[in-house]
């Protein structure tokens, strides 16, 4: 694993804009950045990234058994009892997921460690799948990369896929999310593009849009039935709302499934070390209030996350009586305490590795990289390559 | 090759071709109540079942609703029982898309508070649009209550209330009514449940 000085193509702004990408830069700061890319062997990508993160899938699948067959750890998690029942009916139903993304921490030597796993609004995805995969076309073409340099990415191609075999046939499927902020709109539009490669008749409505009917059914702008709805919004804030007294009615399928709060909990991390204790590809984690944590705190090297935590907020790096940390909303709920698995650095950079599963299969990856060890939504995105 | 051979988007960037722009041209559309009198009428085999599960997907999106079955009967005389959650989910491993009620079936009732009423599909207009977007069907009704006695008399109506035909046949009108047939699901009480916390936080993870 190296990280490449390279030439930029010099028109991949007006590309960018081309393809609908907005969001390439965030507040005057580069957020795709292909001034460098990270090249890696294929041994290190399917032998470290590719086989442990289907491992880990199916490693969290059981992780949902377990956590919905215990009210101990639904407590723990904070996930509100009056939705107990609403998850494992959609768990025993065999509501489909969608995507997900592991972040992995990896230096290109032994086996990359969990961080944390984006379960129900993973975002990064259109960069990850399609603009990184154009950037390779052209800068194979261009001579900025080696002609024969390759990259861990079929996500596109399994998100159709996946998109095809959900049972959306003769229905129509909702994108829903928040207003104003280009990069959800973005990543919800490119996800209604990858349904309608796979003919799927689809629509949009924002979250705050989102209608309820005399019959308890959720309605579009133009008063059409929600049936089915993709939401890219915390399932958490969701069951919070005020219309999340109709969900429990269960009026229209929603992706992610709402048995996706099982594994979009940091909450996850203490259950699968409890699960597989000493897995390779795992931290030890501990709930914050688990005796086994103050082992942890004492040793000085650990991570505090909050339970219900995105971007970053409120993570805190203790290593040798110096905290990191990134305010934020998040906490209140409690954290979990891991092992601290410091980043590796490259020129200055914190690398980390998002690799992406969809329906259940371990397809792609896409990298992040912050000039700080907590990557926040300040990251930059820096396209990989293989090479060997 | 770890990587996908060839990528293309189709809706991003504004690759799809836009929908609006349509002139008022006039179409001919065929106005049936079953397959038979479709295929009567010289439309192929295909087109016709191609069109009937159209409409049908359509009615059960956006056919009329009720809260009440007397509420429904007294505009439609027989009405069923449809529910988000017979409307519902699939299993894992089981792509066949759950039955949908055809003209004359009953739906069968999930029950609980998601439950409401609709009236049957009485039948179906198909057409083809213009500029080669392909054929389109939209399901049809028999009001006998009020929506009849103000729009003109029996006959089929579309789900929002648009009367079509007074007998199966051959029709001529314009291209909206194939598409703007779209009923309303139903009145839509309140907005904005949804996203209190959009505002103060990003969503993205």
């Amino acid at each position: 694993m190296h990280r490449l000085s390279v030439a930029e193509r010099p028109d991949w702004r007006r590309k960018a804009e081309e393809v609908g990408f907005a969001f390439h830069t965030i507040d005057g700061a580069k957020y795709w950045d292909e001034s460098a890319c990270y090249s890696f062997t294929m041994e290190q990508i399917e032998r470290d990234i590719e086989d442990p993160s289907q491992e880990l899938s199916d490693m969290c699948y059981d992780a949902v058994r377990e956590i919905l067959n215990s009210d101990e750890l639904l407590t723990r998690m904070h996930i509100p009892e009056r939705v107990w029942d609403y998850i494992a009916t959609s768990w025993q139903r065999g509501d489909r997921d969608l995507y997900g993304r592991f972040d992995l921490r990896y230096d290109g030597n032994g086996p990359a460690k969990l961080l944390e796993f984006n379960a129900d609004t993973p975002t990064s995805l259109f960069e990850a799948s399609y603009f990184q995969w154009a950037w390779l076309e052209d800068a194979r073409a261009g001579g900025i990369v080696a002609k024969n340099a390759d990259q861990f990415n079929s996500i596109q191609d399994s998100l159709i896929e996946a998109f095809g075999a959900m049972g959306f046939e003769r229905r129509r499927l909702a994108f829903s999310c928040v207003k104003n902020h280009a990069e959800d709109r973005g990543t919800v539009e490119y996800l209604e593009d990858c349904a309608r490669q796979a003919s799927v008749e689809t629509g949009f409505v924002h979250i705050e849009d989102i209608g309820i009917d005399a019959a308890g059914q959720f309605t579009d702008l133009e008063d059409r039935a929600i049936t089915d709805l993709f939401k890219l919004y915390p399932w958490e804030w969701l069951i919070e709302d005020e219309f999340s007294k109709y969900l429990l009615n269960d009026p229209c399928r929603i992706i992610e499934p709402v048995w996706k709060m099982a594994l979009s909990n940091k909450g996850l991390l203490a259950v699968l070390w409890r699960m597989f204790e000493g897995h390779p590809n795992l931290l030890p984690a501990y709930f914050e209030d688990d005796p086994a944590a103050a082992g942890l705190i004492a040793d000085g090297i650990y991570a505090r996350k909050p339970i219900f935590g995105r971007e970053g907020a409120n993570v805190e790096l203790i290593s040798a009586g110096q905290t990191q940390k990134v305010d934020g909303p998040y906490g209140a709920e409690g954290n979990i305490i891991q092992a601290l698995a410091p980043l590796p650095v490259f020129d200055g950079n914190y690398p980390v590795l998002g690799s992406w599963i969809v329906a259940g299969k371990s397809c792609g990856l896409g990298l992040r990289e912050d000039i700080n060890p907590i990557t926040s939504n300040s990251s930059r995105f820096v396209p990989h390559i293989i090479v060997d | 090759m770890k990587r996908s051979a060839s990528l293309r988007l189709v809706l991003m960037g504004g690759a799809a071709l836009s929908l609006s722009g349509c002139g008022e041209e006039a179409v001919e559309v065929g106005i049936f109540e079953t397959v038979e009198q479709c295929t009567v009428m010289g439309y192929s085999d295909s087109a016709c079942e191609t069109a009937i599960a159209a409409a049908t997907r359509e009615h059960v999106q956006s056919a009329p609703r009720y809260a009440t079955k007397s509420d429904c009967e007294s505009e439609f005389g027989r009405c069923e029982s449809g529910s988000a959650i017979s409307a519902g989910n699939n299993p894992p491993g089981n792509t066949t898309p759950s039955e949908t009620p055809g003209p004359g079936q009953i739906a069968q009732s999930g029950g609980g508070m998601g439950s409401f009423f609709m009236p049957l599909m009485a039948g179906y207009m198909m057409g083809q649009m213009m500029g080669g977007r392909g054929a389109t069907a939209q399901p049809l009704y028999r009001p006998m209550g009020e929506t009849a006695r103000q729009a003109g008399g029996t006959g089929l109506y579309t789900g929002n209330g648009t009367k079509v035909a007074t007998q199966p046949g051959r029709a001529s009108m314009p291209q909206s009514a194939l598409t703007s047939a779209r009923a309303p699901a139903a009145t839509t009480m309140a907005r904005g449940g949804f996203g209190a916390r959009a505002q103060s936080v990003s969503v993205a993870s």
